[in-house]
């Protein structure tokens, strides 16, 4: 076991490290400078440059980086609002994102579960179409569309909700935002619930508990639930990684001033150290969730920490 | 009813009939399989529909999607006998009714779909759209197979160390997420058409080659390959003569699943202004030119995002349906 997880522990280090690798690498090729203003004269650029070490070779440079990142200093923006540091920027915009992705996962996940194992109890008949239909056209819509849709009827033609965010009254302007990050959340979920639960329910040890004469609410309580979980808590645990970082896309509908809209407007300053640090960030929250998950996977099933022997 | 003994007893109506001869085909097998859903039947019906339409749409309206014609900018959408052409603007005077055709004198124009702020005919545009975002997907999935499916089947029919390495890659490379990847690189290479093929074949070959290692995997050790190595066959005649055939469906089902994901990733892209650069014509673009003002003319984003969204239930439908018909792993 304590091998498997040293083994698992060692393989997302060097992930880690090879994200940090390709995003600096990839920086480098970017076009554009952070100093394009023409106002400022070559020495100028130049003595910039030297002043944020630009001037060094790239390797040295990204070692330099590396030593800085595993003492928490991401560096300072260049350009979004100059000379902060990267994290006191990232620190006061994630708790927005976070707090939205986590709403919009509460609410698909507790509409999605329900709707999934109702379908699944009722394969084949109305409740399982309607289940269809509503996953269908969950997963095929994508996000932005329910987002431009709402916030058309109900920012602007009919004035329920504010059409923007307003960090002042969190709640009622994060309705929208929510609501239209939550759908896909259930559709997925309730798709994934039902096919999990059929194929529970298909087992020989639930045909023989029926065949016991359990009621369907035991059946459902102590054996579908049960046996169906770990992949819906599979399928949860990355969409929950999705929606924490914010949805680049959402966040510009409703000007929501949070991570996502952070990284475009980065992207479109060419803030170096900014991107490097949101795309780290990323990449990091998913790297810890899949070694959580690998990690809860060998010690529930150690099929799984076998495997391959 | 509460008794002890309540045996699960099949009743009349939910007697199976065998609808699957061993003397079928596994293609003739999944064929039926197919068509006995009717969601399935809808989602390829609605999927020939708009294939058809990107082809012939372009042309149906009489005007190209390219042609400018800023006398005619922003006309509402106007059909005989549907729609007038008339738009309501509300501005800071309260609402006022418009209907630019009058106002230009056109009685015998019509724009089904109305013309976008450059005075093209958004008809003939969505159809275009259409046709380029269904093209890139596909140029992506088919890139994305050949490259996954040729370092999948290697990586599991060499099996051993090159296999754990190989495997080692995958884990790594699919660590980093697509989203990250996609928009850097978009932002280093220049815009257009081959860089977001490019993009989404990057994020699209892991999961193909996961695939086609799982299915060599299940196969190199039966019979028939058996006898052909006993008969002679070299590695490569097994992988690609073999194997190959055998997989082919699970293959053409991934494609299929990878579809609406890279559809998606390009009209994300064009949204946040990654993706293809101004003046093309992909549903992305068209989305977001929409999108810009669509309080004022709400007219321009809605026919584009309508066909979008049945462009993607379309995918996803036909997708699930090869999935369940084809794949082995479902056989029942």
């Amino acid at each position: 076991m304590r091998k498997y997880i040293f083994k698992k522990l060692m393989l997302s280090i060097v992930t880690l490290f090879v994200i940090v690798l390709v995003l600096f690498l990839l920086m480098e090729l970017m076009p554009g400078s952070p100093f394009n203003n023409d106002k400022l004269s070559e020495a100028q650029k130049a003595a910039l440059a030297k002043a944020y070490g630009l001037d060094k070779p790239v390797m040295v440079r990204f070692f330099l980086y590396l030593r800085n990142m595993l003492k928490g200093d991401f560096g300072v923006s260049y350009n979004l609002s100059v000379n902060t540091p990267v994290l006191t920027m990232i620190k006061s915009r994630l708790p927005i994102s976070m707090r939205i992705g986590v709403c919009a996962m509460l609410l698909g996940s507790v509409f999605g579960l329900a709707i999934g194992f109702l379908a699944a109890f009722h394969q084949g008949r109305a409740a399982d179409i309607f289940c269809m239909i509503v996953s269908v056209i969950g997963i095929s819509v994508p996000s932005y569309i329910f987002a431009i849709a709402l916030s058309y009827y109900g920012g602007f033609k009919f004035k329920w909700l504010p059409l923007l965010y307003d960090f002042r009254n969190p709640v009622v302007s994060g309705i929208m935002p929510v609501l239209s990050l939550s759908v896909a959340v259930m559709a997925v979920i309730a798709r994934f619930t039902r096919d999990e639960a059929v194929s529970v329910m298909k087992s020989d040890y639930v045909m023989f508990a029926r065949s016991q004469g359990l009621s369907n609410m035991t059946l459902l309580f102590r054996y579908v639930i049960r046996n169906s979980m770990m992949p819906v808590i599979t399928v949860m645990t990355m969409l929950l990684v999705g929606l924490l970082t914010g949805s680049l896309v959402t966040e510009q509908i409703f000007a929501i001033p949070g991570i996502g809209f952070l990284l475009s407007s980065a992207i479109t300053a060419n803030d170096y150290n900014v991107v490097i640090t949101l795309g780290f960030l990323y990449a990091g929250i998913y790297v810890i969730a899949r070694l959580i998950l690998d990690i809860l996977y060998g010690i529930i099933d150690p099929r799984v920490r076998l495997g391959g022997k | 009813m509460n008794t002890d003994f309540q045996f699960h007893v099949r009743t009349e109506d939910s007697l199976e009939i065998d609808h699957s001869f061993s003397g079928d085909s596994f293609f003739k097998t999944g064929v039926k399989r197919f068509f006995a859903r009717g969601s399935n039947v809808f989602g390829l019906v609605l999927l020939c529909l708009l294939l058809i339409m990107s082809l012939v749409g372009p042309y149906l309206s009489g005007h190209n999607y390219a042609e400018q014609n800023l006398e005619r900018a922003n006309m509402a959408p106007r059909i005989p006998g549907i729609l007038s052409g008339e738009e309501t603007l509300s501005g800071t005077a309260g609402e006022i009714k418009v209907n630019r055709y009058e106002e230009l004198g056109l009685q015998d124009e019509y724009y089904p779909f109305g013309t976008d702020s450059l005075g093209r005919d958004l008809f003939s545009r969505c159809f275009q759209g259409l046709r380029v975002s269904v093209l890139i997907a596909l140029a992506a999935g088919f890139i994305a197979l050949v490259i996954g499916v040729n370092y999948g089947m290697i990586s599991g029919y060499l099996g051993g160390k090159v296999d754990l390495v190989m495997q080692q890659i995958v884990d790594i490379a699919g660590s980093i997420p697509s989203l990250v990847v996609v928009t850097l690189l978009m932002l280093v290479l220049k815009p257009g058409v081959g860089t977001i093929i490019f993009a989404l074949m990057l994020t699209g070959w892991m999961e193909m080659s996961i695939i086609a290692r799982t299915q060599v995997l299940r196969l190199k050790d039966q019979e028939f390959v058996q006898a052909a190595r006993t008969l002679g066959a070299g590695n490569g005649f097994i992988l690609f003569k073999e194997i190959l055939p055998n997989i082919t469906g699970t293959l053409i089902t991934q494609i299929m699943v990878s579809i609406p994901g890279a559809i998606f990733l390009e009209t994300f892209l064009s949204f946040v202004g990654l993706g293809l650069p101004l003046g093309s014509c992909s549903l992305g673009r068209l989305i977001s030119e929409g999108f810009e003002n669509c309080l004022l003319h709400p007219y321009k984003l809605f026919p584009c995002m309508v066909i979008l969204v049945l462009l993607m239930i379309a995918c996803n439908l036909v997708a699930d349906g090869l999935r369940e018909a084809f794949d082995t792993r479902t056989v029942r």
